[in-house]
């Protein structure tokens, strides 16, 4: 009788043992490499993939960026385009419309010579394949030239404003690593799906850093590239490293785990933005140093200008005047964060347009509202229940009617969900309440992203929504994208559906623009009609947070977009 | 012979289940709103790239083609390429399931021999002192909600107390090391385990206990019981020799379940304590429309729990001797 | 000195509606190798009494007041230990097999070597199973079905080994409680049968606990008549069934047409027994008693002695 619960627990030790077994298999494979002097820092997502080709999400860049490494970059402070793998300004003929660019000597990780070969490979590549997201900054190349080992020429279709901030601005990938993958991708039915499902396990690369091991799920561990070209070299005034053995990316699943092992000293740096809700443990803790930089990000508000409501402007105007930006910044973004008066981040300043119309700008709550309720009353709107009594006295507004005297509709704003992000959430439900002071009947509504995107992008039905860019392209190209009249198709950027002749002519000027002072001006102009029409209506830009050990490391570069960049990494030294 | 025929007619359900299953799948993630490319909102990538990607992907194709391809994948064991990743969805898998499946098998199995147990010594002092302490705090930590418990695991022991690693799985500080052999990091997987398998024990002995005591205070009842106290037996017998195994049975169903569905993580375990499982992946896969590897993932469970449905009942025949089919 | 004694014993159950006075009063005497029977609806009392004997009344029940000499030792005075080493080394019981007497996930064979196992624990367990075997022999079970589970026994298989366990220790007194109540008619027969011949074979004092009063007529050489937690009627077999005193007794009766006829379930008789939290102050039939008078409401029913040890508590007799 005592036979069975032997048996059972027998049962139970089969089990076990099976997963003992799986777990020694995990085991299996080994490494070596020692670690030294390294930065540890925390991310919240492992990178999708090393191939460059494939990589849209922020944690794979954020890797990619100290691997391969891109003809310019930009100074940290002045923003300006500076050689980098290239080794001075481009020159321009305007006779055969062609940039020349010399190269700097540099070597790949593999030990082989960076030459015009790879630059030319990798801009022919992305044109033959058209892969996304690099095509349409390639596309306008006719030709590239190697006439020797450290010179390309590239010729361009027709002058294009875009050419030096976006398409020098791309990583370059050695000839070697990818030709055979290339010649092999053709031979299949789906050459460029082939190519972006290559696994790219050890990438040749020529940044200050290369990848040592990868442990999914856990970890990267890249260490300091000895062949690296700007070691030692002075740029802009930069003696460049790397000073530190290595960069371990270690992988935390909530911002709660990685700031908790920040103040413990597991990573010396969290590579995310720190909520506000962390900031008064995190300021008095006196291990930790935070940074605190603008973005390059636009959070906005969209109409559908294509339909009624929103395609009357004055409305436009009038929702512009009632929304409060003070308090989004402070109440919603708890003082983190600046006001957005233009859709180009004010910290691009040589792009920022400063002189743009700023609706509702220095009144209290009861001036916006009045000042709404004016623009509305003379472009036409009448209410049952005017929202501003003769008096002046403000009540809550009701019924009110559009200027051909039919009633406004109820309409929604779609937000993303609050756990996808509580900013954008909240400034929905905000915009609902302001909106509704003055009688218009505005619901808020949150969607999930996926959803949202599909309503709002592809199949145009909404009315208004909130979304936002957390990573913008420091070059204002995207400003012509979003507005042009022949982006207005489905999936396209204009998701308004804005549709101005004179903005179209304005914008396409700016993209050929080759003069960086002309496209200025023009860029400007697009900003001024662009706030004046209002088909986004700019929220707010959120400060970006980050924290790091004191005492560990110092040579924290801080620029617009945080000390996550390339010259902290080539600068960062260990403290005494 | 019997067996063998039930085993037969259970598995041809399996399959057939398994297909509805498929396609079920297959529709749901169709219908859902939104496509993998349209979440691709970085300004660079124009109406004309994001074509490009769909006809890659192969989302431009009519639904009925979609699914021969699906089903072509599932027959060749390929089951295709990840969106997001650009890996086949395979490897993806078969490289976070057995993290999933160390944790999770264990934390069952631990709760349960645990639970059972603890429920047995409930049941035998029922109305006591014992019973009550066990059976009241079997409830509370049965409903604590899993998340917050793992932050106060970590904060208190990790941070606090500094006895284990704040998350993850191995450290990189062993795993780097030349001189750390397969016994230094199997201790440093362990370690890692610690709190996660605390965690999940706390919040899962106590549906065992709770299910062992009723189970238990029944098969009291039993005159057979009855019988066994009759023959003189000592009541530490009784209790472990004639009443446990009996009652245990309805627990074997709860394990074996329980273990069919442990493949698919817990999620939020697994985010809150960096375990690379699967877990997270099916949820991440299933938000950013990654078609091939959420269904991948789902038809993975699905196969598990079909499976491991006919393995319990033929465990119950096994264990209990009434049961013949 | 009598094999077993009963000496006016009362048991109660503490239950949610009060104190239940489930036996009161009861006394009889059990010789070595004689059998006594106990008879009565569901409900009298006379399982109690079997529980009580075997120590085995459930948490809220207990005897009250009373003894049980066994041997002339008085069993309700033991240590919990004590009592349970007695316990089938020298009083056994016979369940009904119908009910799970039998642990289901158990060999038969075990279950019976675990009574042999605990109260020799020196013996090992192949010496137990081979005293199994003879067991088996002695009922008539065939050797290899010892390690068959109950499932696989049929019903009349599944009563001899419960008889079997029963004599595993050979006990000096054995309680067989409904012994064959779920079993057909022939079957039925067969296991009174060999009861019988054990009983005989191996000098062992019955006590036969049944509803079915041909039964017990058959086996017993004495007859105790329950009701309402009383017993109403004791004397030889013979008497009670011939002359009968309590009109109880001569319901129960009524409803056999013969002493070897058709053997069926008692006819129930018009009436409800009383409640046993508040029993009634007269006698406790006396509601559905044919011959019932205007006292027996009020005044407690007392013994008669008919002579021959056969006595009735009741008036009129």
């Amino acid at each position: 009788m005592e036979q069975r619960p032997q048996r059972a627990s027998c049962r139970w030790f089969l089990v076990w043992a099976y997963a003992a077994m799986l777990f020694s298999g995990l085991l299996l494979a080994g490494s070596g490499a020692s670690a030294g002097e390294t930065l540890k820092i925390g991310i919240l997502e492992e990178p999708k993939t090393l191939n460059v080709w494939r990589a849209t999400d922020a944690w794979s860049n954020k890797v990619l960026g100290l691997l391969y490494q891109p003809l310019y970059v930009r100074d940290p402070k002045t923003l300006e385009l500076i050689p980098w793998l290239a080794a001075e300004q481009p020159f321009f003929d305007e006779k055969d419309l062609s940039y020349t660019v010399k190269l700097r000597p540099a070597t790949w990780s593999d030990g082989t010579e960076l030459t015009s070969e790879d630059v030319a490979f990798t801009g022919n590549f992305i044109n033959e394949f058209k892969v996304p997201e690099d095509y349409s900054k390639w596309d306008f190349i006719s030709k590239i030239e190697a006439p020797d080992k450290h010179t390309v020429k590239f010729y361009l279709k027709e002058p294009q404003a875009t050419f030096l901030t976006r398409t020098l601005t791309t990583p370059i990938v050695q000839k070697k690593e990818w030709v055979d993958r290339i010649e092999a991708a053709k031979k299949t039915e789906k050459p460029l799906g082939t190519l972006l499902n290559e696994k790219i396990d050890s990438p040749v690369s020529s940044g200050p850093f290369i990848l040592k091991e990868w442990r999914e799920g856990s970890y990267l561990f890249l260490q300091k590239n000895p062949r690296f070209f700007g070691t030692g070299q002075k740029i802009q005034g930069r003696l460049l490293g790397p000073y530190i053995d290595g960069v371990i990316f270690k992988l935390f699943g909530t911002s709660d785990a990685a700031i908790l092992a920040l103040k413990k000293g597991t990573i010396d740096m969290f590579w995310w933005g720190v909520q506000p809700g962390y900031m008064e443990d995190l300021r008095a803790n006196p291990d930790i140093e935070l940074f605190q930089n603008e973005k390059s990000s636009l959070y906005y508000m969209g109409f559908n200008v294509r339909k009624p409501p929103f395609n009357d402007p004055n409305l436009r105007r009038a929702i512009a005047t009632l929304v409060d930006e003070d308090f989004i910044i402070k109440r919603i973004l708890q003082g983190y964060g600046v006001k957005m008066h233009s859709i180009v981040p004010s910290g691009n300043a040589f792009w920022y347009c400063p002189d743009v119309p700023k609706y509702g700008e220095g009144l209290d709550r009861e001036g916006r509202i009045k000042k709404a309720f004016d623009i509305l009353r003379q472009a036409g709107y009448t209410w049952q229940t005017a929202p501003v009594e003769a008096s002046g006295k403000v009540v809550n507004g009701d019924g009110i009617r559009l200027p051909d005297g039919s009633p406004m509709e109820k309409f929604t704003i779609l937000t993303p969900p609050a756990d996808y992000d509580p900013h954008r959430a909240m400034c929905g439900m905000m915009m609902q309440e302001w909106l509704r002071m003055l009688g218009i009947p505005a619901y808020s509504k949150p969607m999930a992203f996926g959803a949202l995107l599909q309503q709002v992008k592809a199949r145009h039905e909404f009315d208004a929504f909130v979304l936002g860019y957390g990573n913008l392209s420091l070059d204002p190209d995207y400003l012509r994208n979003f507005f042009l009249s022949s982006n207005d198709k489905p999936n396209g950027w204009n998701m308004s559906g804005y549709n101005n002749p004179e903005f179209d002519k304005i914008a396409d000027g700016s993209a050929k623009a080759l003069d960086r002072d002309k496209r200025q001006a023009l860029i400007w102009e697009m900003q001024k009609i662009v706030m004046r029409d209002v088909p986004y209506l700019p929220l707010y830009n959120p400060n970006l947070i980050e924290a790091v050990q004191k005492g560990r490391f110092t040579g924290w570069v801080q620029m617009l977009g945080g000390i996550g960049n390339l010259w902290t990494f080539c600068e960062l030294k260990p403290a005494k | 012979m019997e067996l063998r025929k039930y085993i037969g007619r259970r598995l041809v359900q399996v399959v057939i289940i398994f297909f509805v299953i498929l396609t079920v799948l297959f529709l749901l993630f169709r219908l859902a709103p939104g496509d993998p490319v349209s979440r691709m909102v970085d300004p660079d990538m124009t109406p004309e790239d994001a074509h490009r990607l769909k006809v890659e992907l192969g989302l431009d194709k009519p639904l009925g083609i979609q699914y021969l391809v699906y089903l072509k994948n599932f027959f060749t064991g390929h089951f295709g390429y990840s969106f997001h990743y650009g890996e086949p969805v395979v490897n993806i898998i078969w490289s976070r399931l057995p993290n999933t499946v160390l944790l999770f098998t264990t934390s069952i199995i631990l709760s349960a021999l645990v639970g059972v147990f603890l429920g047995k010594i409930a049941s035998w002092h029922k109305g006591k002192k014992t019973d009550s302490i066990l059976t009241i705090g079997a409830l509370v930590t049965h409903t604590l909600f899993l998340p917050w418990l793992a932050l106060i695991m970590i904060w208190l022991f990790s941070y606090k107390f500094g006895w284990f690693p704040i998350t993850g799985m191995i450290s990189e500080d062993v795993w780097l090391d030349p001189d750390s052999g397969f016994i230094a990091k199997s201790l440093d997987v362990m370690y890692h385990m610690v709190l996660p398998l605390s965690t999940l024990f706390l919040i899962h002995f106590g549906a065992y206990l709770l299910i062992m005591r009723s189970s238990m205070l029944e098969t009291l009842k039993e005159d057979y019981i009855l019988t066994a106290r009759a023959k003189g037996l000592e009541e530490k017998v009784i209790r472990d020799h004639h009443a446990a195994p009996n009652a245990a049975l309805p627990v074997v169903t709860s394990v074996g379940l329980s273990l069919a569905f442990s493949i698919n993580g817990g999620a939020l375990t697994e985010t809150v304590f960096t375990w690379p499982g699967i877990g997270r992946e099916l949820v991440f896969s299933v938000s950013q429309n990654d078609y091939p590897l959420a269904q991948a993932s789902f038809l993975l469970i699905a196969a598990v729990v079909l499976v491991s449905n006919v393995v319990v009942d033929v465990l119950y025949a096994y264990l209990d001797p009434r049961i013949r089919y | 000195m009598p094999l077993l004694e009963v000496d006016n014993i009362s048991i109660g159950y503490h239950t949610r509606n009060g104190y239940l006075k489930a036996v009161e009063g009861v006394s009889f005497v059990l010789e070595e190798g004689q059998s006594l029977g106990l008879v009565g609806e569901s409900g009298c009392g006379k399982t109690t009494i079997g529980m009580a004997l075997m120590g085995l009344l459930p948490p809220n029940g207990s005897v009250s007041t009373g003894r049980i000499l066994l041997e002339g030792k008085n069993i309700l005075v033991m240590s919990d230990e004590e009592k349970r080493r007695i316990r089938w080394r020298k009083m056994a019981m016979i369940f009904q097999a119908a009910m799970n007497a039998l642990n289901p996930v158990q060999r038969v064979g075990n279950q019976i070597a675990e009574a042999i196992l605990v109260h020799n624990p020196s013996l090992e367990k192949e010496a137990a199973l081979s005293q199994v075997e003879g067991l088996f022999d002695l009922v008539g079970i065939p050797r290899e079905r010892l390690t068959d589970y109950p499932h696989q026994y049929s019903g009349g298989m599944k009563q001899r080994a419960v008889i079997a366990m029963a004599l595993a220790c050979h006990p000096k007194v054995i309680i067989a409680d409904e012994p064959t109540t779920a079993l057909d008619v022939i079957v039925q027969d067969q296991i009174l049968e060999e009861v019988r011949a054990l009983q005989r074979e191996f000098n062992i004092g019955i006590i036969f606990i049944s509803h079915d009063i041909s039964i017990v007529a058959d086996m017993c050489h004495e007859i105790g008549v329950m009701y309402a937690g009383q017993l109403v009627e004791f004397g030889p077999w013979r008497t009670v069934f011939e002359s009968p005193a309590h009109p109880y007794t001569k319901a129960l009766l009524s409803s056999f047409p013969t002493l070897t006829g058709k053997k069926s379930d008692l006819v129930p008789i018009p009436g409800e027994t009383p409640n046993l939290i508040n029993p009634p102050a007269g006698c406790r039939f006396c509601d559905r008693c044919p011959e019932a008078q205007a006292f027996c409401k009020t005044t407690p029913s007392q013994w008669v002695d008919i002579g021959s040890g056969h006595k009735a508590l009741c008036c009129r007799s």
